[in-house]
């Protein structure tokens, strides 16, 4: 029934779950983390990822995830356990000291665990992925490069992006096929000049509208002399606002341009390609959007908000085979504990991976 | 799609996989008395294996039911009834059927709502309650060692009070701390004189018991106003205010990473943020809990219940009320006036 799209030229990504079927997937998941103090949680995770999972297909096939509620929450008592010690701890000093200097080393690894993890659990067609990066690569990319970068007031920062896509593609493998990427440096400078741009424009419509170079310092001076002044709040105020939707939009034209790149230039296994066409406005309006209707409906429209994200993602990654599909080799390996995605869930990695 | 009739009693048709590999065929399943088999469209056995070995996934929305052969074979069908009424397995069918669209979700999504609110109302309290109870004393006694230390290497000068001064206030401290009957063994009560410059006068107090007054708070109040200071610190360190707001914070951060899971990169912001601002508004109502406390122990031990108030007067007059604002650790003076007031008129 499917053996025809097997020899395509292209094939694509397509998500097929709906915002009503996930809605009722999502509430019940809720209710039952609520009652149970959040521990049904672990299992909520894996249902919705799985549902995810599922439902991706790329060539007419799925993808699938495959780890265990048990697996999750064991992961993330063993996290919560070191939270609370940490920050218990965090409280002595010299001792918050020494710890800082300990999660120098330790969130390395925890990230390179994490991302193994969940390449070990994933699978498309029957096939699973693995993770090979090492520690030391990922120190590397995410406190060295980050640190050099500064150095050089961030006008290299799309070297250090280019190098953390690197770090995670070149060390993803679907089965025995090694995936890879390389790229010019020219199409991460674009994303991050976009990105600037926004900034910058973003900037002076901010000076144009609310005039900063007398009114607003004015507004903090009457702040700090009469600090229930509400025209001067209502000045700062806005004006935190304005940051935030100056910054935050940069950051998804930067996200979205990235992933188009990434895409584009990696190769899987001996000619397999992929294209990502997002365009960086459209996604920044799906973001806010989204932000906008969530709040609204006290958090209700969830599902649909990451369903209508997900789809257009979907939609605009295409997958280029090179050769039959039929011929992918999976290897059995070990499990890895889910302590390292357990920290990830809770204190959010930062890992700016372009999925 | 499950509920076409003809589908019951069909062969259950899909696809499977071999062991570690993608090749794609189509296949269906049979059933014998006590064995399964995948059998592939040229009639040829894929995989067999006893009914019990089967592995069968439960249903997650409209997707593919999953069936794992032991020796790692794959099969996928979205012929739901006829698995089910082959294999005569409802595994999972009654979460499947609690998540699909019908006005019941609503009912569902009012109990979440109800269920998030009193969450944070009442059940994220019992957990930090036991938090808190499980923390070991010596932890605890090793904070207080610890910021001590740190504090009198950085930002704290000794004590340049005369020893009549301190043994007065010695005095206050001993009362107030008497008044506390039994409870006073519970914690390990301590008075420490310290010189904070740019401080002003004022006084706070460790998880442990260790309370610090200034050199400023000393010279500057009333013997009534100090006995209402060191019994609103006493309160913090009694009502265990420390160790609760640290959990608190924690366990909100927690259970939102835990909960809402991925909500996008905006909401992200918002939902943190918002976090803080309201464990500040904890802060502020821990601030009025323990001003009842201490005005409650300072007049038990014989002081003047107006004591305390008298000294926001003065730190009124002279640095100003900066009032109750979202952002501020402490209420305005006025605030905590008008708490104390209705405190001595309830009595």
């Amino acid at each position: 029934m499917q053996e025809d799209h097997a020899q395509g030229t292209l094939a694509e990504f397509e998500f097929r779950g709906s915002a009503s079927e996930y809605f009722g997937i999502w509430i019940v998941n809720l209710l039952l983390s609520l009652v149970t103090f959040g521990i049904y949680s672990a299992w909520a995770k894996v249902r919705t990822k799985k549902y995810f999972y599922q439902n991706t297909y790329v060539a007419g096939r799925s993808f699938d995830y495959h780890a265990t509620g048990g697996q999750i929450l064991i992961g993330r008592l063993i996290v919560i356990a070191g939270i609370v010690a940490y920050t218990i701890l965090a409280a002595v000093p010299l001792v918050n000291l020494i710890m800082l200097l300990g999660l120098v080393f330790l969130i390395p690894y925890l990230l390179v665990r994490s991302l193994r993890f969940q390449a070990r659990v994933s699978s498309w067609s029957n096939v699973r992925f693995d993770f090979q990066g090492t520690w030391g690569s990922a120190a590397g990319n995410y406190f060295l490069y980050p640190i050099i970068a500064a150095l050089t007031l961030y006008t290299t920062w799309p070297f250090v992006t280019r190098s953390i896509q690197r770090f995670h593609v070149n060390g993803h493998t679907f089965g025995t096929t090694p995936m890879s990427f390389d790229s010019p440096i020219a199409p991460f400078y674009k994303a991050f000049l976009c990105s600037a741009l926004w900034v910058i424009a973003g900037l002076i419509a901010i000076l144009m509208i609310m005039g900063v170079n007398a009114s607003t310092f004015e507004a903090f001076k009457t702040f700090e002399n009469d600090p229930k002044n509400v025209a001067a709040i209502l000045t700062i105020l806005s004006l935190y606002g304005f940051l935030i939707l100056v910054l935050v939009p940069a950051v998804i034209i930067y996200h979205a341009m990235v992933r188009n790149t990434v895409y584009n230039y990696t190769v899987l296994g001996d000619g397999h390609r992929f294209h990502s066409d997002v365009s960086a406005l459209r996604l920044l309006w799906i973001s806010v959007s989204n932000a906008v209707i969530v709040g609204l409906t006290l958090g209700l429209m969830l599902p649909w908000a990451h369903v209508r994200r997900v789809r257009y993602l979907a939609n605009h990654t295409i997958f280029l085979p090179a050769g039959p599909l039929d011929e992918f080799v999976g290897t059995v390996s070990a499990n890895v504990s889910a302590i390292g995605d357990a920290y990830g869930d809770i204190e959010g990695f930062d890992i700016g991976i372009a999925v | 799609m499950d509920e076409f009739p003809e589908d019951i009693g069909a062969p259950v048709h899909g696809r499977a996989y071999p062991p570690l590999s993608s090749r794609e065929i189509s296949a269906r399943l049979a059933v014998g008395t006590n064995t399964v088999w995948l059998i592939d469209a040229q009639g040829q056995i894929q995989a067999r294996c006893a009914l019990d070995e089967l592995t069968v996934e439960s249903r997650v929305g409209a997707t593919e039911r999953r069936v794992n052969f032991p020796d790692g074979t794959l099969f996928l069908t979205d012929r739901h009834t006829a698995l089910e009424h082959l294999l005569a397995d409802t595994s999972g069918s009654r979460l499947h059927h609690a998540e699909k669209f019908h006005p019941r979700l609503i009912l569902i999504s009012v109990a979440c709502l109800a269920g998030a609110w009193g969450l944070w109302k009442y059940g994220l309290s019992v957990l930090v309650a036991l938090a808190v109870w499980m923390t070991p004393p010596p932890l605890v006694s090793a904070i207080d060692t610890g910021v001590m230390q740190a504090l009198d290497q950085v930002l704290t000068k000794p004590s340049t009070l005369n020893a009549g001064e301190k043994a007065k206030v010695q005095d206050s401290f001993n009362r107030v701390l008497a008044a506390l009957g039994p409870a006073a063994e519970d914690h390990d009560y301590t008075l420490k004189f310290r010189d904070l410059p740019g401080m002003g006068p004022n006084a706070f107090a460790l998880p442990n018991g260790s309370i610090v007054v200034t050199d400023d708070l000393v010279r500057l109040v009333s013997a009534d106003a100090l006995a209402g200071v060191i019994g609103h610190e006493i309160g913090h360190v009694a009502e265990q205010h420390g160790l609760t707001q640290i959990y608190r914070s924690l366990g909100a951060f927690v259970l939102i990473g835990m909960m809402a899971g991925d909500t996008g990169p905006v909401l992200e912001q918002v939902l943190l943020e918002g976090n803080l601002i309201l464990s500040l508004s904890y802060s502020r109502q821990h601030e009025l809990a323990a001003d009842r406390f201490g005005v409650d122990l300072a007049t038990r031990a014989g002081f003047d219940p107006d004591g305390l108030s008298e000294f926001f007067d003065l730190l009124d007059q002279e640095y100003g009320d900066h009032g109750d604002d979202w952002f501020s650790t402490h209420p305005g003076f006025k605030t905590r006036q008008e708490n104390l007031k209705s405190l001595t008129q309830g009595q």
